[in-house]
């Protein structure tokens, strides 16, 4: 159940975020100061935090004057995160913001999450102002059902390879970005270092899968929040199995070439280790997987690794740069939650206050970070970045990019992160972005698809077995597990939810 | 219960006892008893915003996932097929070994060989799950790379090919399990009396006339205990052996799922309450009839020996 359990976005893991923060003005919240509500925020554990206690009195210092609300924030391990929620929600325990990494749509359907329309009319004003369109991210039969990041939410699938060694061999990183560039570049890398693995899996056990993409054919793909089969492309509204359709066996062709050239780590499909950690150790040459761009896409961009062990890297985009409905980061209310209000008030401030959200993504103010008189934030000193005592998903995941404070390390350009928020509304935007499956109606046949997917992707994907005998198994299995039923009911309402768009 | 009288005084006679028991019957009811409560989970909806009570009832729609491929089928048959192979391959090994434990003449070697065979017993089953990846790994496996071509072979995907793991899996079961087995085994041969085997000598028996005519019949008794114990769980199989030894490799679905592996894929996968409920469900009352089945046939052959 690997594949389905975590999210699409709990790839982007190794996705560089840091973030930054323009000069907005601060709405000033109704003071309660009298009554504090004590709402809880169930986190999913990205880094080390042993800061918490002093980066949550930073937090609520800040919104118990403004607002009349703390905040405890719990972190879950990622890789059990959901299942986590999932054990709090049958014993019934209480709980207020849930972050949302990749299972929304499941969420939303189990009632986990409640719908929040009403009171972000009442209470979310500023959400509303800063998200506008890109608001409605999952929207489940017309009521919307979280919180998005807001901060550059376009994606695409690079290829992350060694700098190196490309450079060494004399590789043109932008001949990469295409399939025989790319393939080129591995017989070349493969010839010079024969010990090494030259693509691996992610932690999904997948190495092109999903990510890839036919890029003479499609140019984006959009999975309709997760669910890796039921697929649209190139904004073409009609929903197909993905892997029913040509670009699939053309992906798998091209890995198990790979694998029998040896480029592919073998035991792929079987090992519980993340294949691209490996590249820490220098073991492999590349990963493939989605990352958030900068500006324009189009270049290979180098950059430094989270860690000094790691080496300095290309991410050489190969598909199109998109913003789609797959990007579920952000946060919901829980339907058991007794402070809903106090959760979208503290929601609300969080889109605007710059020290609150620069606490919340970088820890306390003058311990971990500090305002410079510019009005650039930077690293106090003796704190690390990577290492800071506060290394959260935050930074990331929850909240408005564009209400922290710029850090000095990133840009010295005071309205940097304003700018990746506008570079939202020139970014390809997938037709289906907020589209949010109601699975209901065909809960029997996707529990059974999910098995068969289960079964035989993840061996096909990596490229250890025969594609021709393997994939017609697999489609047949699919269709007797009612895969059809599956895609017309997503057909009838993604027309529904295109209806109601225009 | 007939006489009133008796059961009456008895019961005072043993209320100390009785009182022992309190613990662990308190641990039976909140820890057996208590969850099954849940049962009526498996025929809703669960809603976690109406919660469990108020979510709305489906029916039998929770047990429709289980029967929409032909999985539930293959499920059944490698759970049940695997425990009848396990249970027959257990107790004649175990015997076996015994026997070769009991005549052991040098007691410190008897002693080391029983510590050896239980030894792995005290593996967590992750722990076994790599080594038997040691031997298999298709990158660093000592079957590919040393075995195999030493006999001149080509190496096998063994995490994609099913055919061996009926065997690789019986194998790892036995080695875990085979242990214990002959140690109960070898308590119940050292009871039996030694006069019976010198008489025996006398009579000129020989060593394999001594086992069928003199071991066996006198270890009967704990061979059908151990026997029944095993058919009760016949539907229930050790989760860590069919879910972490083939590192729960799709394409051995077909001869490694089986229903403990079925019910925790089902409920990890979607959180699906109702639908993991309804599984486990099946699966007790599948095993509640093979064990009324079970001791129906035992108590009609051996009526001594049957559980109730």
């Amino acid at each position: 159940m690997k594949r389905t359990k975590k999210s699409f976005f709990v790839r982007l893991m190794a996705v560089l975020m840091t973030m930054v923060l323009v000069l907005s003005g601060c709405t000033q919240a109704e003071k309660k100061p009298d009554e504090i509500e004590k709402i809880k925020f169930e986190m999913f554990a990205w880094g080390e935090a042993p800061d918490e206690e002093m980066v949550e009195e930073a937090l609520n210092a800040i919104t118990r004057e403004k607002i009349g609300v703390e905040v405890d924030i719990e972190f879950y391990n990622l890789n059990v995160y959901s299942e986590q929620i999932g054990l709090k929600i049958a014993g019934d325990e209480e709980m207020d913001l849930v972050a949302i990494i990749g299972d929304t749509m499941e969420l939303a359907n189990d009632g986990i999450l409640m719908p929040i329309d009403d009171l972000l009319d009442k209470y979310g004003q500023d959400i509303k102002k800063v998200c506008g369109d890109l608001l409605y991210y999952c929207t489940m039969d017309g009521k919307n059902y979280g919180v998005p990041f807001m901060g550059n939410k376009k994606y695409v699938t690079t290829l992350n390879c060694r700098k190196d060694i490309i450079d060494e061999l004399n590789i043109d990183p932008a001949s990469m970005m295409t399939i025989d560039g790319m393939e080129a570049a591995f017989e070349k890398v493969h010839a010079a270092y024969p010990e090494m693995t030259i693509i691996a899996p992610d932690s999904e056990g997948v190495i092109y899968g999903y990510y890839g993409i036919d890029r003479e054919n499609v140019s984006h793909i959009d999975f309709l929040g997760g669910t890796y089969y039921l697929t649209i492309m190139n904004d073409d509204p009609t929903v197909v199995d993905f892997y029913e359709t040509e670009s699939y066996k053309k992906e798998l062709k091209m890995v198990q070439d790979w694998y029998e050239k040896g480029y592919v780590m073998k035991d792929s499909a079987t090992t519980d280790e993340v294949g691209s950690l490996s590249y820490y150790d220098g073991n492999l040459f590349s990963y493939i997987n989605w990352q958030n761009v900068y500006g324009d896409p189009v270049e290979p961009v180098v950059h430094l690794g989270l860690s000094a062990i790691t080496y300095p890297t290309y991410s050489i985009p190969i598909a199109d740069d998109v913003v789609s409905s797959a990007d579920t980061l952000g946060v919901g209310i829980s339907s058991n939650s007794k402070h809903a209000e106090a959760c979208m008030k503290w929601l609300n401030l969080l889109f605007t206050d710059q020290e609150m959200c620069t606490t919340l993504g970088f820890g306390a103010k003058d311990h971990h970070w500090q305002l410079r008189e510019d009005g650039l934030a930077e690293y106090c000193e003796g704190i690390e970045p990577g290492n800071s005592g506060w290394e959260t998903g935050f930074n990331w995941s929850i909240g408005n990019v564009g209400a922290c404070y710029v850090f000095t390390s990133v840009s010295d350009d005071p309205d940097y992160n304003k700018k990746q928020i506008a570079a939202n509304d020139t970014a390809t935007r997938s037709i289906a972005y907020g589209f949010c499956f109601n699975y209901e109606p065909v809960e029997t046949q996707m529990a059974a698809c999910d098995s068969v997917v289960e079964k035989y992707a993840l061996a096909l994907e990596s490229g250890s077995v025969d594609v021709d005998t393997l994939l017609p198994e697999f489609i047949a299995e699919l269709k007797a597990a009612g895969i059809d039923e599956v895609v017309q009911e997503a057909q009838r309402q993604l027309d529904e939810f295109l209806a109601q768009k225009k | 219960m007939k006489h009133k009288q008796t059961s009456l005084s008895k019961s005072r006679h043993y209320s100390i006892l009785y009182l022992m028991m309190v613990p662990g019957l308190l641990y039976l009811l909140i820890n057996n008893y208590l969850p099954m409560v849940g049962i009526f989970i498996a025929f809703k909806k669960l809603d976690y915003s109406a919660g469990i009570f108020k979510s709305p009832w489906v029916g039998l729609r929770n047990f429709k996932f289980l029967f929409a491929t032909s999985d539930i089928w293959i499920i059944i048959r490698n759970t049940v097929v695997y425990n009848i192979v396990f249970i027959i391959l257990e107790t004649v090994l175990g015997i076996w070994v015994a026997i070769m434990l009991a005549d052991l003449a040098n007691q410190r070697l008897a002693r080391l060989a029983q510590v050896t065979i239980i030894l792995p017993e005290l593996l967590s089953l992750v722990i076994c799950s790599y080594i038997v990846f040691a031997f298999l790994s298709q990158e660093n496996g000592i079957m590919n790379n040393t075995i195999l071509p030493a006999l001149g072979l080509r190496p096998i995907g063994w995490y994609n090919e099913k055919g061996p793991w009926p065997v690789i899996l019986t194998i790892v079961y036995l080695w875990l399990n085979i242990g214990s087995q002959a140690i109960i085994y070898l308590a119940s041969i050292v009871g039996i009396n030694k006069e019976l085997y010198e008489t025996a000598d006398l009579d000129g028996a020989s060593r394999f006339q001594k086992i069928i005519y003199i071991t066996v019949p006198c270890i009967k008794p704990t061979i059908v205990t151990l026997l029944l114990l095993s058919v009760g769980s016949m539907f229930y199989s050790s989760f860590g052996l069919f879910y972490l030894i083939p590192h729960n490799s799709g394409m051995l679905f077909d001869v490694t799922a089986t229903l403990d592996t079925y019910v925790y894929n089902a409920l990890m996968h979607k959180n699906n309450v109702g639908m993991a409920s309804a599984a486990g469900l099946f699966q007790s009352v599948v095993g509640f009839i093979l064990v009324l089945t079970a001791n129906k046939i035992t108590s009609r052959l051996d009526p001594d020996n049957a559980l109730f």
